[in-house]
């Protein structure tokens, strides 16, 4: 059995995407898939296992019915962080590796989700590094977020610690002006230092985009029209603070937007309505007249009011879209869909012994 | 056209009413009151007799054959239903007071939807829903809940605003001014503005239109039917909501995006309508075309009885480009000879203060015979001797034989009141200070050389649209709205716009082999997927002049990128041919919800963002257009060559007008375009288009 660690250079680069895309072209070509996360954080309860969210999502997409408690040995719960600065926290190696164990019964190959970056869990002796060598032997694909030359340094530094357990890597969320010089330069620099590039996936708006019931969610807002629109993607947000012909020019710059501005500003939130707008969040707990709600249910714009003023708005907009993980059912079947088209899949085949 | 609305030879009024003080007993009464002497067929199913008019309990009740108009009066949610009965009884035309639609919110603006979908099914037009009705004094016809009916007149009034409306109505009847009809357009579910312009174009008792807008519907359509209507008689509107405030105010009242102020300016320059800023200026203007025939020319006399007024009107008159020196010697002679040696024979004739009505009399013959003078103001200010009532006799009698523009500012209030009033039997206007009654003349003059203008002609311009096209589809596919650098200067080379040459450098060792290629001076930019604005970031170097230069300008830019983003992944720099950018100018299109794409001119740097001078126009644009744009700026001398400057190639400037113009019209996808800057070079030897921008819409 392999054991393929799926790492990468930072939080929120797509190792989740990549499990799914992987893990389901995996199932298709006739392996029998195992999937593991060995170090979780506490983000969902299942009765009385607290436990992994993310784990507990890709498990379920990629159809797998192990145990939680094996899908995700090891939870950083508050309680093990005091025991770890403590010196206390005992048997973790075991746990990990018995679950492995458990786990690679009667399979071909086995998704190890890694961490923000290789070195977490290290204070529990448990950096991904350790475990992907000592303790799973495991290969790793390594994924990040391409920018500009740190992340190659990153990459470099990997593949010193890793030698020839790094396959390679997949550069995501690449914007499509960069990648002419991703696949001129890049691309054949890592090949000369011995890195393979199973693919790029380009950034995609779909993928980073948030529902409109998500954002009401998160900002404690209620919606007050267009109820049957709140699962509708949000791909990015503006500010309407300007004069009117302003804004309109700006609002015409982002497509898929939230526009978020005063519930007193209706020449803003009419010039929203012009423009490609996904949702209006009105700020200050104003409501806004009665007009402007018959031209969003003409619009199909669901607005929503929230309490708080739009500086506090707005910086809790800018957490949601930073951190976005892949739940909703479009994201997943999108996701497949570019692993399958960007993923050099017989070369990464080859590169983990599977064909 | 819509003639069964303005002249019915029968009304049905849906909802009539017994009870004193309802809409439907007022427009029963008002009819009646206002003395229609067509057929008056009150609806309401349980009354017998309103006013003494047989009530039926149904429309299709009515025996007679047929009937022209309906007047709804019947709570929201009935109107559909009522309109279904007009047409099983052959009605075509219904003005709806009733409120109750898209003024009130979700479900009212349904119904207006609904509504609106029964009269098109059933081929009735209709005028309102929440409006107060029409008035056509000609047919005493008040199909309104105004009580008072104007006098009769040649003006016609449309308004958005039912409430003003009757505010002006009942000024109206105060001051006597005559109208011809009074339309209240109400939530324009069907007829707008352009209808209601296209008909009073039409009707032979309206000698002038005037409206009161807050937004127009069909942005195109009105700028069409305007500019044909405008040649036949003049349209002066006022239109509400040109600041941010009233842009808020007009939002949440009307809930409509309004399109912004230049793009309405614009569109009143482009169609010969004459914007009116204020009410009071509406009906400044409005006396005048009504009373008065147009000015020959630009030459107006003044005569006036006092010194202070005549120097405000030369002030006036020079503020509003009218030139005063034009009396002729002969006539300067014969004024010497008549007025005392005290008096003044320039214009302003000033004829002093114990000026008689004889004086202001043989005055007025003089000017008025001199071929030269267009038409006279004449200012009279009450003073011991003067005879006020007399004069305005004078004045009224010269008139009637002579087929220039007199215009009249009798000072004052109580002394001159006697004075206006007979000066209004004979149709000369009069205006309290000699400022409106200059500003009138000069617009009835611009009128006229509107009226004269010939037709414009709209050419369409070869471009290789497909290249276009492709770019577009290409962004798109990319998941981008914005279109900058390389690519905006292709979809300007596909329009034939000069724009320069320039080429990616990725080290300065090709830096510096590219200048030599290009040839000095060039411009270094940097090329970078994260630096939107270069040079915020110092990421601009311009006019360098040698491999040295060069090689340094490449590092430096390196450097301060790093310094300011050190995120952005650098691809290189961009060698661009330098061109001399002593003046440049900026063009620019923003597509205006209500009209469409609206084309900018300005003088670029702080002429443009400082000073906001830049003249506006919608698309499509013709030659004249365009070169009225550009001078219209008050840089405009700046273009030409201040000391000893050679002037641009001004047709350059037009002919990327006009090609911006045909882009904006064969993309309406692009939403936004900025071409900045647009250098330009001496006349004859064309403008390079250095840097472009575009926003396009999603799909």
């Amino acid at each position: 059995m392999i054991s393929l660690y799926i790492g990468s250079t930072s939080g929120y680069s797509g190792k989740s995407l990549v499990c799914l895309g992987l893990g389901n072209r995996f199932a298709q070509d006739g392996y029998r898939l195992s999937y593991m996360k060995p170090i979780g954080k506490p983000t969902a309860q299942v009765g009385e296992t607290i436990t992994d969210e993310d784990a507990i999502f890709i498990a379920k997409a990629l159809s797998l019915s192990d145990p939680l408690e094996t899908i995700c040995p090891i939870v950083v719960t508050q309680d093990m962080i005091v025991q770890a600065y403590q010196n206390k926290t005992e048997g973790l190696e075991g746990r990990l590796i018995n679950a492995h164990q458990k786990l690679s019964q009667h399979r071909d190959i086995m998704l190890i989700g890694g961490g923000s970056d290789l070195y977490e869990g290290a204070f529990l002796g448990l950096s991904g590094l350790y475990i992907v060598k000592r303790l799973l032997d495991a290969k790793v694909i390594l994924i990040d977020r391409f920018t500009n030359e740190v992340c190659v340094d990153c990459i470099l530094g990997i593949k010193e610690s890793l030698g020839d357990r790094l396959c390679g890597v997949i550069l995501n969320r690449v914007v499509p002006e960069r990648i002419d010089y991703v696949q001129r330069r890049i691309i054949p620099f890592l090949s000369t230092r011995g890195i393979d590039t199973f693919g790029i996936i380009p950034y995609d708006q779909l993928l980073n985009a948030v529902t409109v019931k998500e954002l009401s969610e998160a900002l404690g807002a209620e919606i007050i029209c267009c109820h049957d629109q709140v699962d509708e993607l949000v791909e990015n947000y503006v500010i309407g603070a300007m004069t009117v012909d302003r804004a309109l020019k700006y609002f015409r710059q982002k497509k898929n937007k939230a526009v978020i501005t005063g519930g007193d500003r209706p020449e803003i939130q009419l010039a929203a309505l012009e423009t490609s707008t996904k949702c209006i969040i009105l700020t200050g707990n104003l409501y806004p007249s009665e007009l402007i709600l018959v031209q969003a249910e003409e619009h199909h714009v669901p607005v929503m009011v929230a309490k708080d003023d739009t500086q506090a708005t707005v910086e809790k907009v800018e957490r949601i879209f930073g951190r976005i993980r892949v739940r909703d059912q479009r994201k997943v079947a999108r996701a497949l869909e570019l692993i399958d088209q960007c993923i050099d899949f017989p070369t990464l085949y080859r590169k983990i012994g599977l064909a | 056209m819509l003639e069964k609305f303005f002249s019915p030879r029968s009304v049905a009024i849906v909802g009539a009413s017994r009870e004193q003080g309802k809409v439907g007993h007022e427009i029963v009464k008002n009819l009646l009151l206002g003395g229609f002497e067509g057929q008056i067929f009150p609806i309401n199913p349980k009354a017998t007799t309103i006013l003494g008019k047989k009530v039926y309990a149904k429309i299709t009740d009515i025996p007679a054959e047929e009937v022209d108009l309906a007047i709804i009066v019947i709570p929201a949610q009935q109107v559909k239903d009522a309109l279904i009965q007009c047409a099983q009884k052959g009605i075509k035309s219904a003005i709806v007071i009733s409120a109750g639609f898209k003024e009130s919110g979700k479900d009212g603006a349904q119904r207006e939807r609904e509504l609106l979908q029964t009269a098109q099914e059933y081929g009735i037009r209709i005028l309102g829903p929440n409006c107060l009705g029409l008035i056509n004094t000609s047919a005493n016809l008040n199909a309104s809940f105004s009580t008072e009916m104007p006098p009769k007149g040649n003006i016609a009034f449309f308004s958005q605003s039912g409430a003003l409306g009757t505010a002006i109505l009942d000024w109206a009847v105060g001051q006597k001014i005559g109208f011809s009809k009074f339309i209240s357009l109400g939530n324009k579910a069907d007829l707008a503005e352009s209808s209601i312009m296209e008909a009073l174009c039409q009707d032979h008792d309206s000698r002038v239109i005037l409206g009161y807008l807050e937004g127009i519907e069909k942005g195109q359509e009105f700028l069409h039917k305007a500019r044909q209507v405008s040649k036949v008689k003049p349209i002066i509107i006022t239109k509400s909501g040109s600041t941010s405030a009233g842009t808020r105010a007009a939002s949440s009242h009307t809930g409509s995006l309004t399109g912004s102020d230049v793009a309405f300016e614009a569109a009143f320059k482009q169609t010969g309508v004459i914007r009116a800023r204020t009410i009071e200026e509406l009906f400044n203007y409005a006396l005048a075309f009504a009373y008065q025939p147009l000015p020959q020319g630009p030459n107006l006399a003044i005569i006036t009885n006092a010194g202070g007024p005549g120097i405000l009107a030369a002030d006036a008159a020079e503020k509003n480009n009218l030139n005063l020196l034009f009396l002729s010697k002969e006539t300067t002679d014969k004024l010497a000879a008549l007025l005392p040696p005290a008096a003044s024979v320039y214009n302003p004739v000033d004829i002093l203060g114990d000026a008689k009505a004889d004086r202001y009399q043989k005055t007025l013959e003089v000017v008025l015979e001199d071929p030269k003078v267009h038409g006279v103001l004449v200012i009279l200010t009450p003073q011991a001797m003067t005879e006020i009532p007399q004069t305005a006799e004078v004045i009224g009698e010269m008139s009637m034989s002579t087929e220039k523009p007199i215009l009249a500012s009798f000072m004052g209030e109580y002394a001159v009141r006697e004075g206006i009033e007979r000066l209004a039997k004979y149709k000369i206007p009069n205006y309290s200070y000699p400022e409106h009654a200059i500003e009138s003349f000069h617009t009835m003059w611009k009128y006229r050389r509107w009226q004269e203008q010939p037709p414009l002609t709209y050419v369409s311009l070869d471009a290789d649209r497909e290249r276009v096209r492709q770019i577009i589809e290409q962004v798109r596919k990319e998941g981008h709205l914005e279109i900058g650098d390389l690519k905006a200067r292709e979809i300007l080379a596909a329009y034939r716009f000069e724009v320069p040459f320039s080429r990616v450098a990725e080290d300065s060792s090709m830096a510096v082999a590219l200048a030599e290629e290009i040839g000095y001076p060039v411009v270094m930019k940097i090329v970078s997927p994260d630096v939107l604005h270069k040079s915020d970031v110092g990421g601009v170097k311009v006019g360098l002049k040698t491999p040295e230069e060069v090689h340094a300008a490449f590092h430096e830019i390196m450097a301060k990128v790093r310094k300011f983003m050190p995120q952005a992944l650098i691809q290189g720099v961009s060698i661009q041919k330098m061109y001399d950018g002593k003046r440049e100018v900026i063009l620019g299109m923003a597509r205006d919800p209500q009209f469409g794409p609206l084309i900018m001119f300005g003088l670029g740097g702080i002429y443009v963002e400082v000073l906001k001078d830049v003249s506006f126009r919608i698309a499509p644009i013709c030659r004249e257009e365009a070169q009225a744009m550009i001078t219209e700026i008050k840089s405009y001398p700046m273009l030409k060559g201040v000391r000893g400057q050679k002037p641009v190639d001004m047709n350059a400037i037009v002919d990327a007008l006009l090609r911006l113009s045909q882009l904006a019209v064969d993309f309406p996808e692009i939403l936004e375009a900025d071409i900045n800057p647009l250098i330009m070079k001496e006349s004859g030897q064309g403008a390079v288009a250095v840097d472009a921008r575009f926003t396009i819409s999603p799909n």
